[in-house]
């Protein structure tokens, strides 16, 4: 579905994504575990087209997107802080990609509705981004990603910002959601129990490089390096 | 106990002593009658007639054509002003919002150093450049005065924008001429009817410019109020004219502000 071949990304004298070669299997949902600063926002952009890497490959769906512009791809992404346009309601934020596709109003707005009682959000269609709770914004985004019908979603600290009773909440949505629709998926968090709840595999980071690759239960009783069994908090 | 409201207390002197007090005068003075302009060798009721309460000189201004004709040729120029600062302030703010940092600092000080120029220097300038003749080297002026204010108070306003919205715009299929049109542009509009505020009193109550670019065709209310002061010595009338213009732009800056908190 999205493949990294030997991809690598410098800002000036620091090295934010060093050779990262990772695999993504249709209908997959991998979360890139990692702490602040490891490289995680930098990948999940470049899949996206918001940052081009300095060398190495990126293809989604078989097709070579490396140097593509981010609206020549069908790719989903839910930002860190959400993005959502403050002078649009919920309900034009989430159009706003159908508007683009140059989609009629009627279908739009059907599909736009579909999509938000999909993601729990009936009723708060015509309020603004700042009327709307973390949680609720947090659903926005991720409706306004869903609705173009993306072939690949990312998702940059999706859980970050909610309280303990959002965040357990919104982690069984999101994993509901992203399974009915079939999507693939990259979750980019520092927390492992996110990852280690929501994730078929997870790419642990480490100074932008990815140390292992592997399934929760595998991570776990095998951690390949001392940092990734440190980070999860294992005792050797 | 916070004692903020102590630090107001210098500008509001300043502001009771050189605005609050003239304008009162001003008030009083529009609603005088107009003295004796002749002389008559009695000098106390030469520019109005103290004490007196008259229409006589909104009347005047309201009846007379001369007079309609100056107020609708200073809205016409205003108008054309700002218009025309809006576009080059914003132009020149987008630019200053999308250059890296040192070059952005560069920028702002290139934008500042017209106002080093002393003013004559300048209006020489700008008659080689646009004519000496004619409303182009007014407008031309005016313009060139008001742009640095305009792109300053636009690219205050662009530097809001976060730029994750523009990415975000861009992953859901917008082209960069859509996500400017759809989230930049929207989003700055209240800098820019800022902008449009002070454009819009700054070149409505403009003097300098026209009273050293244009000829009498292009005198505005301003450059009349002070004919009628320093050659006519019509005080009241002179006033009324500054009253008139004073509720006129009044009237369009809350229109405006209203229309901004609406955006905001
Ligand atoms: N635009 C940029 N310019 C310069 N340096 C950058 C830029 N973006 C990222 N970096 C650097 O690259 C490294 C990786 O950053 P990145 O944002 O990918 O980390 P992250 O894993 O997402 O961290 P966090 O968990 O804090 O979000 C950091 O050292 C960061 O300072
Ligand atoms: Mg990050």
């Amino acid at each position: 579905m999205l493949e990294f071949i030997g991809v690598s990304k410098s800002f000036g004298a620091v090295t934010a994504v060093k050779n990262v070669s990772l695999r993504l299997e249709p209908g997959e949902l991998m979360a890139i575990l990692g702490p602040s600063g490891c490289g995680k926002t930098t990948l999940l952009r470049i899949a996206g087209g918001y940052d081009t890497p300095d060398s190495g490959t990126v293809r989604i769906g078989g097709r070579d997107l490396t140097r593509a512009a981010p609206e020549a791809r069908q790719v989903g992404m839910v930002f860190q802080n959400y993005a959502l346009f403050p002078h649009m309601t919920a309900a034009e934020n989430v159009e706003f990609g159908l508007r683009m596709r140059r989609v009629p109003k009627p279908e739009r707005a059907r599909k736009a509705a579909e999509i938000l009682s999909l993601a729990g959000l009936e009723g708060i269609g015509e309020r603004k981004p700042a009327a709307l709770s973390g949680g609720q914004q947090q659903r926005v985004a991720l409706a306004r990603a869903l609705v173009i019908e993306p072939s690949l979603l990312l998702l940059d600290e999706p859980l970050a910002n909610l309280d303990r009773n959002e965040r357990l909440r919104m982690r069984g949505e999101l994993r509901t959601l992203q399974r009915r629709l079939g999507i693939a998926a990259i979750l980019v968090t520092h927390d492992q129990d996110d990852a280690l709840a929501l994730a078929d595999r997870i790419a642990v980071m480490n100074a932008g490089v990815v140390e292992q690759v592997s399934t929760p239960g595998e991570l776990q009783r095998n951690p390949a390096s001392a940092f990734v069994a440190g980070f999860l908090g294992l005792a050797e | 106990m916070n004692r903020w409201p102590l630090l107001l207390v210098p500008s509001a002197l300043l502001w009771l002593a050189g605005v609050l007090a003239p304008l009162g005068f001003v008030l009083r003075l529009s609603l005088s009658s107009s003295g004796n302009r002749a002389g008559e060798g009695r000098y106390d009721t030469l520019f109005y007639e103290p004490g007196t309460w008259s229409f006589a000189s909104f009347v005047e201004i309201f009846t007379n054509p001369y007079y309609r004709g100056l107020f609708a040729f200073t809205a016409a120029l205003a108008g054309v002003v700002t218009v025309l600062t809006l576009i080059f302030g914003y132009v020149l703010a987008y630019a200053i919002y999308r250059a890296p940092m040192p070059r952005k600092i560069v920028l702002i000080l290139l934008i500042a150093l017209p106002k080093f120029t002393n003013i004559l220097v300048f209006v020489f300038g700008v008659k080689m450049i646009f004519g000496a003749s004619g409303p182009g080297p007014v407008i031309a002026g005016e313009v060139l005065m008001l742009v640095p204010y305009a792109a300053l108070t636009i690219a205050a306003a662009l530097e809001a924008v976060p730029y994750p919205l523009i990415e975000a715009a861009r992953g859901l299929g917008a082209s960069a001429a859509m996500a400017f049109w759809r989230v930049t542009l929207p989003l700055s509009l209240p800098g820019v009817l800022a902008a449009a505020i002070l454009t819009l009193l700054w070149s409505a109550s403009a003097f300098l410019g026209p009273y050293l670019l244009g000829e009498p065709a292009q005198y505005t209310v301003a450059v009349e109020v002070d004919r009628q002061v320093h050659q006519d010595l019509d005080w009241a009338l002179a006033a009324a004219l500054n009253v008139v213009l004073l509720g006129v732009l009044s009237v369009a800056a809350y229109g405006l502000s209203v229309w901004r908190r609406r955006l905001a």
